[in-house]
């Protein structure tokens, strides 16, 4: 209480520190003229009485300062007059002060966009009802390794037997035709288990969350997303009377979820599901569901490992042939929404820091220059009885003023660069809507100003602390470069050129992968094709209707100018694909497993991928014919190598709901990387979508050939022409291929931007350096030359200060880089970590950019006239 | 010859003025003109240290200040002790007699 008095009381003194003066002196002359009266009153003219009266008030200034001083008046009034001495000493070197709060600029603007986007990710709590308690539960192969989804009946065993969640739900997403407006569009939708908002924990912005009751009544009703309610529906104030079609069904729409759920991503519907028959009966490897739940309060997530590993152990016994079921992993929904990117998080804010440890390092170095060349001003200032403490606040005081306006630069790139982040999100980030430069990140970066001001800015007092003031003055501010001094800016130096080091060899390393990854084989040609996702509304294309659809659309497609090839799959390369259990005739691997992907006849051709052996799917095969099926070479090579594979048969268990039939391989295909360029090639087969019509609903088509943009909007109109209420989603496959790669390619931007940037903040650094220290020994230099030096001499000099710097940086970065590496090598493909021409590129630049900084300050001391420094005496 | 306050121990002067503003309102002057009063003109109180002293304590919301019209007709400042600062009176008096009488027992029997 009483402190906080005294602070309102200070700041409300300080905040009118006029008005308060002027009361004091109000105040003092009403004392002085009180003692002239009492005074008079006991016999004194007036006169006499006034001199004694201000004899004995003394020098009223000497106690006003104390008064001020108990006010803490008098520290505001030295504060504002060093901000303006340091606005003034600032103002008197532009160039210094221009590259000083820019360097300040990008180094507190990256760290701080870096932290902005690190503490919305992975440091806040995701937006749920304590969302600590919100977990995954996942199932885990034969190998131990996870496996992120689960089937029905092993999920019923889970909520059947576990004790320690107090909600447990399933869910499945998809993406289903919506039509809003006359408009058919793709929408992820995910079908959800009653429990499913209970274990959010999820209040709705309008209307309500689905319930276990909608589930157990059936009724088509549909939860939509803040962002769906906003962007399709207009944002009505009410929920809309008019129902929303999905597919061919009409749903009511009874509530609205809240601004900033982003879970399950991008899913915008959300429809109840009893998850019934036919999955609850189905194959335990049918594994398209995820399973979330709710710890039960006091219940901690090591109990629920414990009990859900008993269940898992229990689950597996009962079932032995469940490939998917043998364990399951309790990880919190935060793990695992942001568990994928955190390597990059990390990676990110090593950049960041090493940047801005180069910008420190910059900006301290440059303090030094400058605290030598004015270490006359300051060695005067302490002579005429400035307190060494008043010196000391007074460099600080400076040093922190330029990074908050650094600093304040800084919250202004940081804010365009999250903007940009958050807006691109190449990386897919998880809960990327929720980065902001909110209060904390203001936080953040005044903490960090005023932080890099006290380190940058106490540089130099270490320095006034050693120097001797005397032979300073008297060596009128020459004698100031002494080895120690010197050693210290160097070392700087070294440490900042280290430090690119590291960050280039990270970019160096990066780079090559890319090159790497872009220059492998994908198994298709991506150029000159577009691919149109579509979906069927599955009440309407039941059976063969779907063929026909398909027939129906190739036909016109074809007829498109330029157009050479039409096909379809039902999932495109770089997507999703769905993996099976296969039975190979006459060999008994219980647990060998293959891709498969329906496509139609002439998908290879549209595709350009390649025929090894034996045909392609043609018109003699159909829905009454012998099943055929065509394997990648990875698969012929795996499961009949050396043989031929032509006439072998195989089951593919998990396609078929009952009786599973033979496939008969008539053809050999080229690899694809379906998976993406950075994956290997997986085992792979493909069937024939008349062959198997209930996979044929959403597929892909791919037009080779033609104008892209002309294609693309032939595509749409022959869609719509034939069906209205069937969405199609358009692009090319090199836009797709280019998106598989924006991931890495971003990751390897940021890294380069960055190491960019140390590097150049270290050639400003070793510039620096240079001209201060060729200044500093001009006369040196000029009495080197009176006495015959050479200007190669001369040079050599220079140059060879600058070599020696960056060569021993360049030994300790190259070691740190290789430690650092070992850190990055989940990032890279085909190259080593200790890529040997990567780091001797690097060494390369770098000691040609330290070089090429040196080289004005080298031909500036060559300059120097003999005479004139002479004369200077 | 009289002591100047300035020159008690540290804590006595700010003891003198709570008491001395503990029957009623007074200026600075009054302050300090009661001190030399009361003690006879034993005790000085130099200009130099009330006002820093009086501006403490009505930091530390020992005494608090009003501007009012003093006997001459100006405006002048007054001070009035607060609550807290009776209670610092109260128990700074007990020490204070502690102290002053363990000084006599030493003086005495030293």
């Amino acid at each position: 209480m009483r402190f906080l008095r005294k602070v309102t009381h200070r700041v409300r003194t300080l905040l009118r520190p006029r008005r308060f003066a002027r009361d004091l002196d109000e105040e003092l002359s009403f004392h002085l003229e009180m003692q002239t009266r009492w005074h008079e009153s006991q016999g004194l003219d007036r006169a006499t009485a006034d001199a004694l009266a201000r004899r004995e008030f003394g020098g009223s200034t000497r106690f006003r300062e104390a008064v001020l001083d108990t006010r803490g008046l008098t520290w505001a009034h030295d504060l504002t007059r060093d901000i303006r001495f340091a606005v003034r000493s600032y103002g008197r070197a532009p160039a210094f002060t221009a590259i000083a709060v820019l360097t300040l600029v990008l180094g507190i603007g990256t760290t701080t966009a870096a932290f902005s986007i690190i503490d919305a990710v992975l440091i806040r709590p995701l937006p749920y009802e304590k969302p600590e308690q919100i977990v995954t539960l996942t199932g885990r192969d034969s190998s131990g390794r996870d496996i992120p989804s689960v089937s029905v009946p092993t999920f019923d065993d889970w909520r059947g037997q576990s004790r320690s969640f107090s909600a447990i739900a399933l869910y499945a997403t998809a993406r289903r035709a919506v039509i809003t407006a006359g408009e058919a569009a793709h929408v992820e939708t995910a079908n959800v288990s009653g429990d499913f908002f209970r274990v959010l924990g999820v209040q709705p912005a309008l209307g309500r969350t689905l319930m276990p009751d909608d589930v157990a009544r059936g009724e088509p009703v549909v939860v939509v997303s803040h962002g769906f309610w906003a962007r399709a529906l207009g944002s009505p104030r009410t929920l809309p009377d008019e129902p929303l079609r999905i597919g061919a069904d009409a749903y009511r729409i009874v509530g609205v979820l809240p601004p900033g759920l982003e879970y399950p991503a991008g899913v915008d519907l959300f429809v109840p599901d009893a998850f019934g028959a036919p999955w609850r009966t189905a194959s335990r490897n049918n594994i398209n569901f995820k399973a979330l739940a709710r710890l039960a309060d006091g219940v901690t997530i090591d109990q629920a490992r414990a009990e859900m590993r008993m269940i898992a152990a229990r689950v597996h016994a009962a079932h032995p042939d469940d490939l998917y079921g043998r364990g399951v992993s309790v990880t919190t929904l935060q793990r695992r929404m942001v568990g994928p990117v955190e390597s990059y998080l990390r990676l990110l804010a090593g950049a960041v820091v090493a940047v801005l440890l180069v910008a420190c390092a910059n900006l301290a170095n440059a303090n030094l220059a400058r605290g030598a060349i004015r270490a006359r001003e300051l060695a005067i200032r302490t002579a005429l009885g400035a307190g060494r403490w008043r010196l000391v606040r007074q460099l600080v005081v400076e040093s922190v003023a330029l990074s908050l306006s650094g600093g304040a630069g800084g919250v202004a790139l940081a804010w365009a660069l999250v903007r940009l982040v958050a807006r691109t999100n190449a990386v897919g980030l998880p809960r990327a809507g929720e980065i902001s430069v909110n209060g904390i990140v203001l936080a953040f970066a005044l903490g960090l100003s005023v932080a890099v001001g006290l380190v940058v800015g106490l540089a130099p007092v270490l320095q006034l602390g050693r120097s001797a003031l005397a032979a300073t003055i008297a060596a009128r501010g020459r004698s100031t470069g002494t080895r120690r001094r010197a050693a210290s800016r160097d070392a700087l130096i070294g440490i900042e050129l280290a430090l690119a080091i590291v960050l280039l060899v990270g970019a160096g390393l990066l780079i090559r992968s890319f090159r790497a990854v872009i220059s492998r084989d994908i198994g298709f040609t991506p150029d000159g094709a577009v691919a149109a996702e579509l979906s069927l509304p599955p009440a309407k294309y039941s059976g063969r209707r779907a063929s026909g659809f398909y027939a129906d659309l190739f036909s016109t497609l074809r007829l498109i100018p330029g157009v050479t090839a039409v096909g379809a799959t039902n999932s495109l390369p770089l997507g999703s694909s769905a993996m099976g259990f296969i039975a190979v005739e006459g060999q008994a691997d219980v647990g060998a497993g293959a891709g498969y992907r329906v496509v139609s006849d002439d998908y290879f051709r549209a595709m350009r991928i390649p025929l090894v052996r034996g045909r392609f799917f043609g018109p003699s095969d159909d829905s009454g014919t012998t099943r055929v099926t065509l394997v990648n070479r990875a698969m012929a090579e795996r499961f009949w190598p050396g043989q031929d594979p032509i006439g072998k048969r195989f089951k593919a268990k998990s396609m078929e709901w009952k009786d599973t039939p033979w496939l008969t391989v008539v053809g050999v295909v080229g690899d694809v990387r379906h998976w993406g360029l950075e994956q290997d090639v997986p085992v792979e087969h493909y069937v024939l979508y008349r062959q198997r019509p209930e996979f044929a609903l959403t597929m892909a088509v791919v037009v080779r050939g033609g104008d892209a943009a002309t294609v693309m909007g032939a595509v749409r109109e022959r869609i719509r022409a034939i069906d209205r209420d069937v969405p199609a989603d358009l692009g090319t496959l090199t836009a797709r291929v280019d998106r598989s790669l924006a991931e890495r390619r971003f990751v390897m931007i940021v890294l380069v931007a960055f190491g960019a940037l140390a590097l150049a903040l270290a050639a400003i650094g070793v510039y620096g350096v240079l001209s201060f220290s060729v200044a500093q020994r001009t006369r040196e230099i000029a009495v080197r030359m009176a006495l015959g030096a050479h200007r190669g001499g001369v040079l050599a000099l220079v140059v060879g200060h600058v070599l020696r710097v960056s060569v021993v940086s360049a030994v300790v970065g190259l070691v740190a880089a290789r430690a650092v590496s070992r850190l990055m090598s989940a990032l890279l493909v085909d190259v080593s970590p200790a890529d040997p021409r990567t780091y001797a590129v690097v060494t390369a630049v770098l000691i040609g950019v330290a070089l090429i900084a040196a080289y004005a300050p080298a031909r500036r001391a060559t300059a120097v006239d003999p005479m004139l420094a002479l004369r200077s005496e | 010859m009289p002591l100047p306050a300035d020159e008690l121990l540290q804590g006595t002067l700010d003891l003198l003025i709570l008491r001395t503003l503990s029957r009623e309102p007074r200026h600075g002057w009054a302050v300090s003109h009661r001190i030399q009063e009361i003690s006879k003109d034993a005790l000085r109180v130099n200009q130099g240290s009330l006002y820093p002293a009086l501006h403490r304590l009505e930091e530390e919301g020992l005494i608090e200040a009003e501007w009012g019209i003093s006997e001459l007709g100006r405006r002048a400042r007054f001070y009035q002790i607060t609550a807290a600062g009776r209670r610092q009176l109260v128990r700074e008096s007990a020490t204070w007699r502690k102290f002053a009488e363990a000084v006599q027992l030493v003086m005495q029997f030293a």
